[in-house]
């Protein structure tokens, strides 16, 4: 297997031949993508293998565009703040901030775990109906503690959703079989006091795009990336060191006392 | 002005049981005294080394001088994965094209991060070895407990194997073949750690002697040697998949360094077209005819 790939490099998505066309999954970048298609769709191609019409691109891209905070107190803002703040060059900076966000707690690790739940979920609900579900989320939630798409820290009101949801009943989108379950879950959720969150509702409407969970994760990893600019920018032109500073009195040291070495 | 952030109450502190500074008495933000676990850093500099304040870090305590030992021996072998080392190679790609010099390392060090014989794989070795891929269940002999972290293991990956980002590993994490055959370089090591690897490179050898029976032998790999050297330390898996990176990070730096004052024509980009091979669809698609 190693000498046969020795010296080859294969690719079935695409490729540039050396002064003459470049291609994406079978699309000629120049001749058909670039003056047709959006960023969005491109990317979604680009994961997906599967060009997507221009209505349901531009929901997606709306996506991004809602949970684009530039709120340096947000974890992954924090590290391009931190970057900023100490100079480090911008794609670094931007990079570290999109890395970041790949986390379990309400991150790109989350998105993963929520859309294969959700996706057995969907499945249970459509085959089976909704005892099942119930029983399912039941088990679900007793083993896991969380049901990954559903709750908020800090307050649970997600105001990130109405404005899509306008947006695609304007545009005639109508749930697909995820969204609608997952709608339906929040309802019977009411009790846990457990929201919709927006990763979640996110994942879903991916997920009715026929998005695999991988997918979902992969092109959720820059659902951020709004946010990230601003925070590196303002940070990098302040005096360094200058964002949030922390004195020393300020860390709650928990260790051990002063001892004497060995 | 819009006031988005009012002053308020300070209700919110990071902690830590790594640290603790005291500040001195004309500047809030500048030390005038560290702790380090306890021990005042300045002594700890004019007594301890590098090796030693990692392991200090990680584990709260100093190594013994044995201990210290073994940590430097498995390192110095990490210290340089190599030219053909995928961390090293990505390094390598930043420096010949001048990327920032600390995105050199940063890059080269992610890419020793995945599942694939890097940080993500030392750190699964290591769970395994500590029995935490099953109920925590008594063993009356090492072949039993060899035995019982395989089928562990198994179990496991047959529940769990798609639940991450980056799917588990068939074969039990810390074994397999390297380039097709027995990895060379974990005999190596073994033979170099002597009698230092302890208990647990016994248990993985035991672990070994099952797996290279079957119909598919695999055997001890690099990772595997180095998990349990780790684990014999006293590492956490969190905080041996560490180790494993930063031992490497020499190499990384140097390879990628090495590039830096080179030509893009002095690396090559494999230009000519017999080297690739496109395996996809015909780009005859059109943009609206989508089915």
């Amino acid at each position: 297997m190693f000498a046969e790939k020795r010296d080859r490099v294969t690719s079935k998505s695409g490729g540039w031949t050396i002064g003459g066309e470049a291609t994406l999954h079978g699309y000629n970048i120049h001749q058909e993508l670039t003056h047709q298609t959006s960023w969005i769709q491109v990317l979604l191609l680009s994961i997906t293998g599967r060009l997507y019409d221009g209505n349901q691109t531009r929901l997606i891209e709306a996506l991004f565009v809602a949970t684009g905070y530039p709120d340096p107190r947000l974890w992954c803002n924090r590290v391009v703040a931190l970057a900023g703040s100490a100079r480090v060059s911008a794609g670094a900076a931007l990079s570290v901030g999109v890395a970041s966000a790949e986390a379990k707690t309400y991150g790109g690790q989350a998105e993963y775990y929520a859309a294969r739940g959700f996706s057995e979920c969907c499945r249970i609900f459509q085959d089976q109906g909704e005892d099942d579900l119930i029983i399912h989320m039941k088990a679900v939630l007793k083993k896991e503690r969380v049901m990954f798409g559903f709750g908020r820290p800090l307050t649970r009101v997600e105001e990130r959703i109405e404005p899509i949801e306008r947006m695609a009943k304007e545009m005639g989108i109508e749930d697909g079989p995820h969204l609608a379950t997952v709608k339906h879950m929040e309802i019977l959720l009411k009790r846990y006091r457990l929201v919709l969150n927006f990763a979640g509702y996110a994942t879903a409407r991916l997920l009715d795009l026929g998005l695999s969970a991988h997918e979902v994760h992969q092109f959720l990893t820059v659902g951020f990336y709004l946010g990230l600019p601003p925070c590196y920018i303002e940070a990098f032109e302040n005096e360094p060191g200058t964002f949030l500073p922390i004195a020393c009195e300020d860390i709650l040291y928990e260790g051990v006392e002063e001892r004497e070495l060995p | 002005m819009p006031s988005f952030f009012p002053p308020r109450p300070k209700q919110e502190s990071i902690r830590t049981a790594i640290c603790q500074e005291t500040s001195s008495e004309s500047n809030p933000f500048v030390a005038k005294k560290t702790l380090w676990h306890g021990y005042d850093a300045e002594k700890l500099i004019a007594n301890y080394g590098w090796t030693e304040m990692l392991f200090l870090m990680s584990q709260g305590e100093l190594p013994t001088p044995e201990q210290n030992q073994l940590l430097n021996k498995v390192m110095s072998f990490l210290a340089n994965p190599g030219p053909r080392d995928a961390g090293v190679r990505a390094a390598m790609n930043c420096g010949v094209g001048k990327t920032p010099l600390p995105t050199i390392l940063t890059t080269g060090l992610t890419v020793r991060g995945g599942m694939a014989e890097g940080a993500m794989h030392i750190e699964a070795a290591m769970r395994l070895l500590n029995g935490q891929f099953g109920l925590d269940q008594q063993r009356t002999s090492l072949p039993e407990h060899a035995a019982q972290l395989i089928h562990e293991y198994r179990m496991f990956w047959e529940e769990h194997k798609n639940d991450e980002v980056v799917p588990w590993p068939e074969i039990p994490p810390g074994f397999g073949l390297y380039y097709g055959e027995r990895d060379s370089r974990a005999v190596t090591l073994i033979n170099l750690l002597e009698d230092e690897g302890g208990n647990i490179l016994n248990l993985a050898l035991e672990i070994e002697s099952v797996l290279s029976q079957e119909n598919n032998p695999v055997y001890l790999t690099l990772s595997g040697v180095v998990a349990a050297a780790l684990c014999e330390l006293g590492f956490t898996p969190e905080h041996g998949a560490g180790v494993f990176m930063i031992a490497g990070s020499a190499g990384i730096l140097a390879h990628g360094v090495e590039q830096l004052p080179r030509n893009w024509n002095e690396y090559p980009f494999w230009a000519d077209s017999s080297y690739y091979n496109y395996e996809g669809p015909e780009p005859a698609k059109r943009v609206g005819a989508e089915e």
